[in-house]
């Protein structure tokens, strides 16, 4: 029995919650042309690319099936609300089909919620009705400030929430399986929980979808499939 | 008689780092506090690096004292140019004195010298004269050839300051300092920075003809000169 089978999901709805991500600091033009032709080849629906490799990312796709999500803000955040809705605007342009942006961790750990609530704001009103997903550091964060996250973002309208930035270099470790099912909980089914990270194997990825993650974005997205068909 | 935190020396000495609050969980209470920590020691470093969320505050606490310094698209270019311009245009707004901007290192490891030529020039054009801009290459991650060619490409566009590493776990080696010097002389203020923690990698530096140096260990590094420097005139009495 394969892992899908075992946890009940099959392979092409397996696939169908994948976004397979590119988020390389070092990525070169051969790198994206292959996320991109890979997500082609193996049915993934998106992907997820720094904002530089936008542009691209979406010729690569181009008349596929497959939608380009941006990056924004990433790795760092600490940026105001005014730049953010410029750079979802400047990724608009680029012909990003969905917008991810990344919070403003210092903030929100000063507590200017009103501020976070203006960065969400932002990105629901700049992404033109595209998907649209508030990412933040899990772990960085204890039980009472992602619920705090989960309120703020159910106020605002926010879709969905991405769990982790997965950056290498000064960025949080991935978000638990708890933690995953903590913010499913917070968010009353309102919101969208995708899981984000180092997600190698096939068994860890269905346990985050079983803890009601509504996805997984990864790098890792390829080795997934090929484990479960 | 030794000489202290207070003598000229020493604030000469510190007067060639750059320091700051930096990082992605940096709050305003870790900006008080480390400000704080500057105003008290009386130096007045090169400049006070800081997240633009916290730019605004920075500038408030320090009151002229220091210059401001605003990294633009770290670690390593990853955003547009237009972005580059978003946030050098909101740091001309509230009167930032310098950044330091990541250049496209896809582009640079692509060798695609002209997209970084148009990247420098678009930007200098436009802020050079009223922010200090410094051009962020990565030179850890790049070969030697890399790193002349990038380099050339900003001095094309018309940059004068290269900032070698972004830290992040990257750090600046003084033989890449050494390299730039030999091809390019004095043609670039270079500014090494990224795991600069102890006196005798700066005086590497300084003796390259560095005089900006990015470390946030510039306190210990400038406790490590001031014993040295008493160490020796114990021995010279």
């Amino acid at each position: 029995m394969d892992t899908a089978q075992k946890y009940s999901i099959s392979t092409s709805e397996f696939s169908q919650r994948l976004i397979y991500s590119n988020l390389s600091v070092d990525a070169r033009v051969s790198d994206i042309k292959l996320t991109c032709l890979d997500a082609i080849k193996f049915g993934i629906p998106r992907i997820l690319v720094n904002a530089v490799n936008i542009s691209m990312a979406t010729e690569f796709c181009a008349n596929s099936h497959v939608k380009v999500g941006a990056a924004l803000s990433y790795p760092i955040g600490a940026y105001p609300p005014e730049i953010k809705g410029l750079e979802i605007e400047d990724a608009n342009n680029n012909g990003a089909d969905e917008i991810f942006m990344l919070m403003a961790l210092g903030t929100f750990l000063d507590g200017f919620y009103d501020k976070i609530e203006e960065e969400m704001n932002t990105l629901i009103d700049n992404a033109n009705n595209k998907p649209s997903y508030y990412m933040i550091e899990t772990t960085a964060l204890n039980d009472e400030q992602l619920c705090n996250i989960c309120n703020l973002a159910k106020n605002s309208g926010i879709e969905s929430i991405i769990t982790s930035t997965n950056f290498k270099q000064g960025g949080y470790p991935t978000a638990t399986i708890e933690q995953v099912s903590y913010l499913v909980e917070c968010s009353d089914a309102m919101i969208d929980i995708v899981a984000c990270g180092d997600i190698e194997e096939s068994d860890h990825a269905i346990e985050f979808l079983h803890a009601g993650a509504s996805r997984i974005c990864t790098p890792y997205a390829v080795e997934l499939i090929k484990e479960v068909t | 008689m030794g000489i202290s935190k207070d003598t000229k020396e020493v604030k000469d000495f510190a007067a060639f780092f750059h320091y700051g609050t930096l990082g992605i969980d940096k709050t305003t209470q870790d900006l008080h506090r480390d400000i704080n920590k500057v105003l008290d020691s009386g130096f007045i470093f090169k400049a006070y690096n800081v997240e633009m969320t916290l730019a605004a505050l920075a500038k408030d606490l320090l009151n002229e004292k220091m210059r401001i310094h605003i990294p633009i698209s770290y670690p390593l270019g990853n955003m547009t140019l237009r972005k580059k311009q978003f946030d050098l245009e909101y740091c001309q707004k509230i009167g930032i004195d310098e950044s330091c901007v990541c250049l496209n290192y896809g582009a640079i490891v692509s060798h695609n010298y002209d997209l970084i030529e148009h990247e420098v020039r678009t930007l200098s054009d436009e802020f050079e004269s009223s922010i200090e801009l410094a051009f962020v290459i990565q030179a850890t991650l790049l070969n030697d050839n890399e790193i002349i060619d990038v380099s050339r490409a900003i001095g094309y566009g018309g940059g004068s300051r290269i900032k070698l590493n972004t830290g992040y776990g990257w750090g600046t080696y003084p033989e890449e300092v050494a390299l730039l010097r030999r091809i390019f002389g004095y043609t670039f203020d270079l500014h090494p920075s990224g795991n600069i923690t102890t006196l005798k990698k700066v005086k590497e530096f300084l003796a390259l003809g560095v005089t900006n140096i990015h470390s946030l260990a510039a306190f210990e590094i400038i406790e490590e000169y001031i014993a040295e420097r008493n160490a020796g005139l114990l021995r010279e009495q």
